[in-house]
């Protein structure tokens, strides 16, 4: 059996290419830390500028979070600053004080910051979480999609801990329920943290786990926040296209493009997009998407689709799909682009040009 | 680092790194995310003298907290949002895998025995260091795994395996 498994295991490993592509992600991983060490790139001045600015115009508003930040690649702070939502909501139970932040968001995606802050004594070691979260909005509907996890390699700082709370939003596609501009109330369930002890594990008294772990509760009472308002800035822009483009070996229309910060929708209808399941051209979901290309100043390129961070909605039999790309860099890391900024937007072999 | 000290770390540890994350999660999917974190965190990691067993181990111990770590995290993806179709492939077990799926189905604190004792080699004191739980702990969670193994794969096959891989050794020259 030994020798077997070990055959059998030995299978599974990374291609030389895939090795390659590790040590150069080290490596860019090194230089980037290095660079950030160096000086403050322009891009992180134009962002203290963003938020001093800001907080000279919201006289009172002396709180100001960047929870969510490290949530997109370097480079994207300024955007997420000019788009995100203050919402500096707490509430303390038991000497435990969450608050909700900030939040950031377009059709699609939904970020909100929440910030744990322990008591005085605390065990910062541990890490903790909270058990689930529910959105509820003023018509009753309730939403659990998505979770709240940490966030970063930096997500303990003293005392506090920072986490997203994060769901996609599909309302075209699964009718779930437009968040923006939505009053809802946010409710985070118990806080615990989880313990490898082998005691902890076989204590009937914790909450949850399973043989391999035990869930130990720090505060068996919800956090509730009531009336968020998320209202936060919407960004997104609709261009009307009407152009015959390449898609799946065949000819479709793009009808419509919509870019927002978190990335571009390519609407197409029509042509090539019907029957695409049954005739057999689409059935790996990699064929529906798209080529996208999206161009700065002086045709800079701003992003490439390398693959992934991409969703689709599609009814074959009218041939109408919606092709959602999210901004990805070549490392998979979630970038931000401020519309203002694109002249281009080339999806497969067709290139809008963005007028302003 | 240097590039080629990032070279010899890949080449050496890497495979090595993303079959603990795949007897962690038994998905290839996290092993490789396993992957990436834990060589991102060497580069910030004073590591032992080169190519010694103490650097192996030290590397073991690094996978095996990140996987911690992500298990914890993995607690709370109760959907699957937008995809992000991972860097990385890996080639996976095409023909047959009866062994390996079979130690993939124990629990995990079998799983992860196995894989130390059976896969890497090493003996109940060492595993109980790296693992960090008393040795007699490790010794009833291997012989208890045994037994599992034994029911999954019946008792004939469990013994022919055996055999066959006494022959394959023979043919092969493996230790």
């Amino acid at each position: 059996m030994k020798n077997q498994y070990r055959t059998q295991l030995n299978h599974v490993k990374l291609t030389d290419a895939d090795k390659n592509i590790l040590v150069y992600k080290m490596m860019d991983a090194q230089r980037k830390v290095q660079n950030r060490r160096k000086d403050l790139s322009w891009r992180m001045i134009a962002t203290l500028v963003v938020v001093v600015c800001l907080f000279t115009a919201t006289a009172g508003a002396l709180i100001w979070y960047n929870t969510l930040s490290p949530l997109w690649a370097e480079g994207s702070q300024v955007v997420y600053e000019e788009n995100k939502m203050i919402l500096n909501k707490s509430q303390t139970i038991d000497g435990w004080t969450v608050t909700l932040t900030d939040c950031i968001g377009n059709d699609t995606e939904l970020y909100i910051g929440v910030e744990l802050t322990a008591p005085e004594g605390a065990d910062m070691t541990h890490e903790y979480y909270f058990d689930d979260y529910t959105m509820t909005f003023t018509n009753g509907n309730k939403d659990r999609s998505g979770g709240v996890t940490r966030i970063g390699a930096d997500a303990v700082a003293g005392n506090t801990i920072h986490y997203g709370l994060w769901k996609s939003i599909s309302p075209r596609i699964t009718r779930q329920q437009p968040v923006h501009g939505e009053t809802v109330t946010i409710t985070l369930d118990q806080l615990f943290y989880v313990s490898w002890k082998d005691e902890d594990i076989k204590n009937p008294n914790n909450f949850s786990g399973s043989d391999e772990c035990a869930y130990i509760s720090v505060v068996d009472k919800p956090f509730v926040f009531e009336n968020v308002k998320l209202d936060y800035p919407d960004a997104g822009k609709t261009y009307a296209v009407n152009q015959q483009m390449e898609y799946l070996g065949g000819r479709t229309t793009l009808e419509r493009i919509e870019i927002d910060p978190f990335g571009v929708t390519a609407y197409i209808s029509g042509g090539s997009a019907l029957h695409h399941h049954d005739e057999k051209r689409a059935e790996n979901g990699e064929y529906l998407f798209t080529d996208i290309k999206v161009y700065g100043k002086g045709d800079a390129l701003l992003y490439e689709r390398y693959g992934g961070g991409t969703s689709s909605h599609c009814n074959q039999n009218t041939g109408k799909s919606e092709i959602y790309h999210k901004y990805l860099d070549k490392q998979r890391k979630a970038i931000l682009i401020d519309p203002k900024e694109i002249s281009a937007v080339e999806v497969n072999d067709v290139k809008i040009q963005i007028s302003k | 680092m240097t590039q080629e000290q990032a070279e010899r770390l890949v080449a050496e540890y890497a495979d090595m790194v993303t079959r603990i994350g795949y007897t962690w999660f038994r998905n290839i999917h996290d092993a490789q995310d396993v992957c990436q974190m834990v060589f991102l965190k060497l580069l910030t990691t004073q590591l032992p003298t080169t190519g010694t067993t103490e650097e192996r181990a030290f590397i073991i111990r690094v996978a095996l907290n990140v996987c911690k770590d992500m298990r914890r995290s993995a607690w709370f993806r109760c959907t699957v949002g937008l995809t992000e179709a991972s860097a990385l492939s890996v080639e996976l077990p095409s023909e047959d895998d009866t062994v390996l799926q079979a130690v993939q189905a124990l629990p995990l604190k079998y799983r992860q025995v196995v894989y130390l004792h059976y896969y890497e080699g090493y003996g109940v004191s060492e595993i109980a260091d790296l693992i960090q739980i008393r040795p007699a702990l490790v010794s009833t969670r291997l012989a208890r795994a045994k037994g599992k193994l034994r029911i999954l794969l019946g008792d004939d096959f469990y013994e022919e395996s055996i055999s066959h891989a006494a022959q394959s050794c023979e043919t092969n020259g493996c230790g």
